[in-house]
């Protein structure tokens, strides 16, 4: 291993326990091996979750992602109602799918451009920021704020939706549907990111298996899981959806998957704004008066895959056992499989492919030569390597 | 999934098997004694082809609980295998060499309970700094918080 | 050139023309949607002191401190730590103590102590063992939640003679001595220290 190269991603993620650095090991261009260290951001949540009650623990989990902060009290709130065999209002199932689907939309939204900086396409970065604002605004007119929306509690939801609002949020629902579309297009039109993307990062659906990677991960590489539908949650057995997935299994199919996955969600919304007409206004909420002894295991499906709570009850106050795994957990080893074979300027591409919350990992990327200890690229400088791939392909492609 | 034939075949496939019993809607608790841990596994993995889902160690009053847990896709079932070791001495067999994902929950368990993983590829510290004490495990119930 | 590039170019065009979606916040002025999650605001009229924001509030941002030597109960919120989630609005127990704003937001500081605001109320005292029993505030609103009921209550007659002053001081005054006694009852006492006279009367 001594005359490879050592090329250092990382060091950190903000998730729960996906802190992570990768050392590259790269002879010549080529990554021969992935090693990942974690541990940079442990924040001992679960441990925290014990000593808060039933009711604060929402938004202890809510800010252990501030990207999907609905996944995660999704999954403890399926858990937690699960001890007692809580049934909520219907009206509250459809409120709690219309915020996870938001939520999708607008994560897929940060995804894409995100991909989009890393491959030198700016300005893609910057537009679907841009369509990804009136989601955020709309965030903050139902439940209040841009982010973690405290909305969910034991037994419903804390807010309602009134028709004005959901009228606003159909308008805004038609915009981001023909951005979309324009995305779609951007994207799939390209001859330059079908070059880039194509054949990069390839995980199969027995590396799937392996790792036991979850969301539009697995389901890029054929992997047909979905919980939402597999078993159902709130309102998704109530209406019309299909899961969308793709075959090749590489980055060009994850895109593809987010980005339909986008249509659906606008189409989820949609049908649970139509439902919502036909309940009760202001029926939210059940009263949920002490949760017993017992086990809860909840599941849900955040933006990046399943996020699964497993919750032991005493009959007390709090929970006894808090167990966490957000989907990053399973999913970045993938990378090990992912970014292997492929060059430097692929591995970002492969590693953002993922969607880890990778905010902080961008922050702080370092190529240093592995014998010498000497500092030789920054972080901004591997974005720019993957930049100039592309410029190349460009130039090739005559585009 | 027709549950109660399932846990008859499941039993009379594995007579180890100490108590299979359901724990929630769609939630099957299936207890094990530690020695047959892998050969279920392997058989929930890889003929059923069920998906890993994450491992949940616990100090409870009986000594360390682990629970593998497991998903059926095809029919939304979470298939949980529990374990329950000694306090003494908590030892045992590693999953990863069956289920490949499991190297990273091991060491997790490994620094915050004090579990051992027997045949881990790599056992080494997770989550925890280099200066972090050895012996200390904040999430078994003797662990006392420093003070500041 | 092929199609796709007009689609592209037509949407550049767009936005050239059109305004950034941001707003320029520090320099104008920003107003957040109603119904924003926004700094608490404490209700003097309102707020009874009743402790009951504390006791839910996730972040521990809202404590109090119980002075039975002066007879006063200090709550502090502080909004260094507050995380916005609204539990001490959905909890309190007049509905209309606290609320969150939706238009005060802008709390960043150099000081964090700055971000410290603290409140006071009255005590009510037991006479007997000086055990701390609540707030004034927060009994007097329970009477009135009781409506005429409350005047079974010897607790509320002595609040309201406090008030009115409808009796002097050698009337009511009794002095609580050797052991508590059936007499003792006229004085503000604890539950605890009621029910033992109570026993003691049924014995």
């Amino acid at each position: 291993m001594g005359k490879k190269t050592l090329v250092p991603l990382g060091p950190y993620h903000p998730l729960l326990e996906e802190p992570e650095f990768f050392k590259l090991y790269c002879d010549g261009e080529i990554v021969k091996e992935v090693i990942w260290e974690t541990g940079y951001n442990h924040r001992g949540i679960e441990k925290l979750c014990q000593s808060k009650t039933f009711e604060q623990v929402f938004y202890v989990v809510e800010r252990i992602c501030g990207i999907c902060s609905t996944s995660h009290p999704f999954a403890y709130a399926n858990a937690v109602e699960s001890i007692p065999g809580v049934e909520i209002p219907e009206r509250a199932k459809y409120i709690r799918s219309i915020v996870g689907e938001l939520e999708r939309i607008h994560s897929h939204l940060l995804w894409v451009g995100l991909a989009g900086h890393f491959l030198g396409y700016n300005t893609l970065f910057m537009w679907a920021w841009k369509y990804r604002e009136p989601v955020l605004d709309m965030f903050e007119i139902i439940t209040g704020n841009r982010n973690n929306y405290a909305m969910f509690t034991i037994g419903g939801v804390r807010r309602d939706i009134s028709p004005e609002q959901a009228t606003q949020l159909l308008n805004v629902l038609e915009d981001v549907k023909v951005k979309t579309t324009m995305l779609v297009g951007a994207v799939m039109d390209d001859p330059v990111i079908h070059a880039r993307l194509k054949g990069v990062g390839i995980l199969t659906a027995e590396d799937i298996h392996d790792f036991g990677a979850v969301g539009p991960t697995a389901r890029a590489s054929g992997v047909d899981i979905d919980v939402r539908r597999d078993d159902s949650y709130a309102a998704y057995d109530m209406i019309d959806w299909k899961v969308i997935t793709a075959g090749s299994g590489d980055v060009f199919a994850k895109a593809e998957v987010r980005l339909l996955e986008m249509y659906e969600s606008i189409s989820i919304i949609k049908q649970c704004l139509e439902a919502l007409k036909k309940t009760e206004a202001g029926d939210i909420k059940v009263k949920v008066k002490e949760i017993p002894p017992g086990i809860g295991i909840g599941h849900a499906e955040a933006p990046r895959g399943e996020v699964f709570h497993f919750v032991k009850s005493d009959g007390g106050n709090s929970p006894v056992r808090h167990k966490i795994r957000a989907p990053s957990f399973t999913c970045i080893p993938t990378f090990r499989r992912s970014c292997v074979g492929g060059t430097i300027s692929d591995a970002a591409i492969a590693t953002a492919a993922v969607d880890p919350c990778y905010c902080c990992t961008e922050r702080m990327s370092h190529v240093y030569n592995y014998n010498t200890g000497k500092h030789i690229m920054s972080a901004a400088e591997l974005i720019k390597l993957s930049q100039e791939k592309t410029k190349i392909l460009k130039a090739k492609l005559k585009v | 999934m027709d549950i109660e034939k399932y846990i008859d075949d499941i039993i009379t496939k594995f007579p180890k098997i100490i108590d299979a019993e359901v724990v929630n809607i769609k939630r099957l608790m299936i207890y094990i004694p530690k020695n047959s841990l892998l050969e279920i596994a392997e058989y929930l993995f890889k003929n059923l082809g069920y998906r890993y889902i994450i491992v949940t160690a616990m100090d409870s009053k009986e000594g360390f609980e682990i629970i593998y847990h497991f998903s059926d896709d095809s029919s939304g079932w979470i298939v949980n295998l529990n374990v329950m070791l000694d306090r003494d001495k908590p030892e045992i067999e590693s999953l990863t060499p069956v289920v490949y994902g499991a190297e990273w929950i091991e060491r997790e368990i490994m620094d915050l309970l004090g579990i051992k993983f027997l045949n881990h590829p790599k056992p080494e510290r997770f989550l925890f700094a280099e200066d972090w004490p050895e012996g200390k495990y904040p999430l078994r119930r003797d662990y006392v918080e420093e003070e500041k | 050139m092929r199609y796709p590039k007009l689609r592209e170019l037509k949407e550049a065009i767009t936005s050239l023309f059109s305004k950034p979606y941001t707003s320029k916040f520090p320099a104008g002025e920003f107003k957040p949607f109603a119904g924003f999650r926004g700094k608490p605001i404490v209700d003097e009229d309102n707020c009874v002191g009743c402790e009951t924001c504390a006791n839910v509030c996730p972040s521990n941002a809202i404590t109090f401190i119980d002075d039975a030597q002066t007879g006063i109960r200090t709550i502090s919120r502080d909004y260094g730590t507050c995380i916005f989630c609204g539990e001490c609005e959905e909890h309190c127990i007049t509905g209309k103590g606290v609320k969150l704003s939706d238009e005060e937001y802008e709390l960043a500081c150099f000081d964090r102590s700055v971000l410290i605001e603290t409140q006071e109320r009255e005590l009510l005292i037991c006479d007997n063992c000086g055990a701390i029993i609540t707030t004034k505030d927060h009994m007097r609103f329970i009477h009135e939640k009781l409506g005429p009921k409350a005047y079974s209550s010897i607790l509320n007659l002595n609040m309201l003679n406090e008030r009115l002053q409808l009796a002097r001081e050698e009337d009511i005054k009794v002095t609580i001595q050797d052991g508590l006694k059936r007499k003792d009852m006229f004085n503000t006492l604890c539950p605890n220290c009621n029910r033992k006279i109570q026993i003691k009367n049924l014995m």
